[in-house]
């Protein structure tokens, strides 16, 4: 085993872990003061969680076949990072976030592909790496807020155009 | 109050509250939709193994299509005027999903029925990314998409990611593309009217009336879902105070203005902004996420910035956005980035600006010399049929709002903004062509107030010219949209042709093509390949000596000096695609090209250094 797929697994393993602590931790912050959760925003949630679960292993697809790696690896380069940052805001329309998250995750990777040719350090695959180890557990706790175990009904405002 | 949207609707139907159980009928008629549009996508996909790639001739497609493709749209667009009759939550989630369904059916043909890339221009889109790939830099002398990197470079990363070379993906971007754009959109249009009805059936007409390209792997695919987001941010983030000093200037002269007309005085005071959705982002994170995204247009597209820049100052003249600052500050990106680039772009277009209208509306240098094949003739005149169709709509659309008391003159401005840019350049000829694409998300919106009554439900007459007018504009898209497919499909043996000339031709030969409809350049050495002035190939049917005569013997030798006077290390490739666009576009007689080529390749002046079935490297003796 090469040291740069000990790096990726040691980057992964890492990252899951940060996806447990934080998930489970955001969680059981939401039972506690679950205010804005809704049916519906819970399989939203779980729907995140599995995504950071995904993002985290991120940085060990790129040692897979070409064949298994492609899909998965394009959504979490197209989504993650932005989904990550929306977990800091609320948006409520899951579609709006799907955009926003596009959007977000596109010119996150514009700019520093740009920057990485600019300065000459052109290595995309760390640079996916290190998306993944911070937007998995970013993911996670905008997914765990989602959750609430005890399944309230939902708002007025959960669904918009 | 003063109204930053005067076409928020205020009457928007009262929708059933999402807490109501839905009533046994809404779900049997949710079921009858989906099953609907499962039927159509399996009718669809059943008659892709009977479209016959190998009989295209100058009508493209369409006409080799089965025709359960036809009944396969024509079932999508029926069934979204059904769920448009409606006007609720369960209506507009239907409707989106016959919109998809849509991109489905219009864009993902293409990529599942052909192996390479569609666009012989693609490619040297993809030879930008594959340098990038390869030298992990860029070279700013090299050419102008190196002086703006930014989508290639976003590929270049993307293909090191996954292990999928974008030459295997981009087809797929026009699946892509067209779903991320419906998705932006839709946040767009969410910003000026609440009513689910106009939104979606906007979305109809934007989808139904792109017949210009613009969701193929290219940095203006992503300058215009970049474009769309942020206008969706500013209508919806970015609302204007009122007590702002700018919005009191504006309010005065707006006032002024509107009291001048009889509309104005009519039509009272607009909605109350409370009526607007809550907005996605607070103000500073929206303006972050705007320069971001303003940032990544401005490094990938050196035209999209223009009608970000209209756009944004058009919101805030029409006290939709309170950035009043926005477009100085886009201004002011591209101007730095352009100060970059200058070393090239003084020395490749010294007249980067300027030009009378009349003579930046003038089509590309590869527009028809000669008279074009019917079938192109054709497929022109039914593209700018669609474009007067929805204008026409449009039109009919602002007039309807006009009635209705709500002021369509700023979504009007919009849409007629883009067409400034003939005042400043051509765009190497491409400049309409902008300019239709910048207008479409207007004129989609504004023809779909011509459905937009106030009533909750739609009339069947109003709903039957619906479907009369999106059957109409779907026949019109699919035959300019599959057209010129006779010349756009690009076969696998072009494309090997190609990839054999990057990895066997030295370093600094050239390659000369009949016409360039062929896909190169495409690996990451195409630098060592430039031909003089940085082009990428020579062509021989643009010289006036050339073009549009019968290629007899005599021009087999003319050809061999042609060859051997550009230089000893010339390659000439011949293949099929050049063919097609030639003869279509009247740069040869119909019919010539081919037996010309038998010439060529069987004279022995000329040396076979390649062949893949019908496309032939050669080399002059």
């Amino acid at each position: 085993m090469s040291a740069g797929t000990v790096a990726l697994l040691a980057t992964s393993t890492l990252s899951l872990v940060a996806v447990v602590v934080v998930g489970v931790a955001g969680v059981r912050g939401r039972a506690r003061s679950a205010a804005h959760t809704a049916p519906g925003r819970t399989a939203r949630g779980a729907v995140l969680l599995g995504f950071a679960t995904l993002t985290a292993l991120g940085p060990v697809l790129v040692e897979l076949p070409d064949a298994i790696r492609a899909v998965p690896t394009f959504a979490v380069a197209l989504f993650a990072p932005g989904l990550a940052l929306l977990g800091f805001g609320r948006v409520r329309d899951p579609l709006t976030e799907l955009v926003l998250a596009l959007a977000i995750s596109v010119a996150t990777l514009v700019l520093v592909a740009e920057l990485m040719l600019l300065v000459g350090a052109w290595s995309p695959a760390t640079l996916f790496a290190a998306l993944c180890l911070l937007a998995a557990p970013a993911v996670a706790w905008h997914g765990a807020n989602f959750i609430d175990p005890a399944d309230r009904r939902p708002r007025e405002d959960d669904v918009v155009a | 109050m003063s109204s930053p949207s005067p076409l928020l609707a205020p009457q928007v139907p009262s929708f059933p509250s999402p807490e109501a159980p839905p009533h046994a009928a809404d779900r049997a008629s949710t079921v009858r939709h989906v099953l609907l549009v499962v039927l159509a996508l399996a009718l669809w996909a059943a008659s892709l193994p009977f479209v016959d790639l190998g009989r295209l001739d100058d009508y493209g497609l369409l006409p080799r299509m089965p025709v359960t493709f036809l009944l396969a749209a024509g079932a999508l667009l029926a069934g979204f005027v059904v769920a448009a009759r409606r006007n609720d939550v369960r209506a507009g989630r239907l409707m989106l999903l016959y919109c998809v369904a849509l991109v489905v059916v219009l864009y993902a043909t293409i990529p599942l029925l052909y192996d390479e890339p569609r666009y012989a221009f693609v490619y040297k889109h993809l030879a930008v990314i594959h340098y990038i790939s390869d030298h992990g830099s860029v070279d700013r002398g090299v050419d102008i998409y190196q002086n703006w990197p930014g989508f290639f470079a976003l590929n270049a990363m993307l293909s090191e990611i996954t292990g999928v070379d974008a030459l295997r993906y981009a087809n797929w971007t026009q699946v892509l593309f067209p779903l991320a754009n419906l998705l932006a959109l839709r946040f767009l249009y969410g910003g000026f009217t609440a009513d689910r009805r106009r939104i979606h059936v906007a979305l109809l007409f934007f989808l139904l009336g792109a017949w210009v390209e613009y969701s193929y792997l290219a940095p203006q695919a992503l300058a215009l879902f970049a474009t769309l987001v942020i206008l969706g941010l500013v209508v919806r983030c970015l609302r204007p105070d009122p007590t702002q000093w700018h919005q009191r200037v504006l309010a005065t002269v707006g006032g002024r203005v509107a009291s001048l007309t009889r509309r104005g005085r009519r039509s009272g005071p607009a909605a109350d902004p409370d009526e607007a959705p809550p907005a996605p982002l607070p103000p500073w994170a929206a303006i972050a996420l705007v320069l971001t995204l303003s940032a990544v247009i401005v490094t990938s597209h050196q035209l999209t910035p223009f009608f970000l820049v209209l756009n944004l100052t058009l919101l805030v003249l029409g006290r939709r956005s309170s950035g009043w600052w926005l477009p100085l500050a886009v201004t002011a990106l591209f101007l730095a980035w352009t100060v970059l680039s200058w070393d090239y772009l003084a020395t490749h277009f010294p007249t980067l600006l300027g030009g009378s209208p009349a003579e930046n509306l003038q089509p590309t240098k590869h527009s028809s010399p000669g008279p074009a094949a019917a079938g192109v003739q054709f497929v022109g005149t039914a593209a700018r049929g669609l474009s007067v169709v929805l204008g026409l709509l449009a039109l009919a659309g602002a007039w309807c709002d006009l009635r209705r008391g709500k002021r369509p003159f700023l979504l009007l401005a919009l849409a007629g903004a883009p067409a400034t840019l003939v005042f400043v350049q051509s765009y190497g000829g491409e400049g309409i062509y902008r300019i239709y694409l910048f207008m479409m998300p207007w004129l989609a919106f504004l023809a779909a107030g011509v459905f937009a009554p106030a009533a909750a439900r739609l009339t069947l007459r109003r709903a039957s010219a619906l479907l009369g007018a999106a059957l109409v504009s779907a026949l019109l898209f699919l035959t300019a949209y599959y057209g010129l497919e006779q010349e756009n499909h690009m076969e696998t043996q072009e494309v090997a042709v190609t990839q054999w000339f990057d990895a066997h031709a030295p370093a600094n030969s050239v390659l000369m093509l009949v016409i360039q409809n062929h896909p190169y350049p495409l690996g990451g050495n195409y630098d060592e390949h430039l031909a003089p002035y940085g082009h990428y190939a020579l062509e021989v049917l643009t010289d006036p000596e050339w073009v549009n005569r019968p290629l007899t013997d005599a021009d087999v030798h003319r050809l061999h000096e042609y060859v051997t006077g550009s230089g000893p290390d010339t390659y000439l490739l011949l293949s099929p695609a050049q063919i097609a666009y030639a003869e279509n576009h009247g740069y040869a007689p119909a019919g010539s090209l081919a037996a010309f080529f038998d010439r060529v390749v069987a004279s022995p002046e000329f040396q076979v250094v390649h062949r893949n079935q019908d496309s032939y490297l050669l080399r002059a003796r």
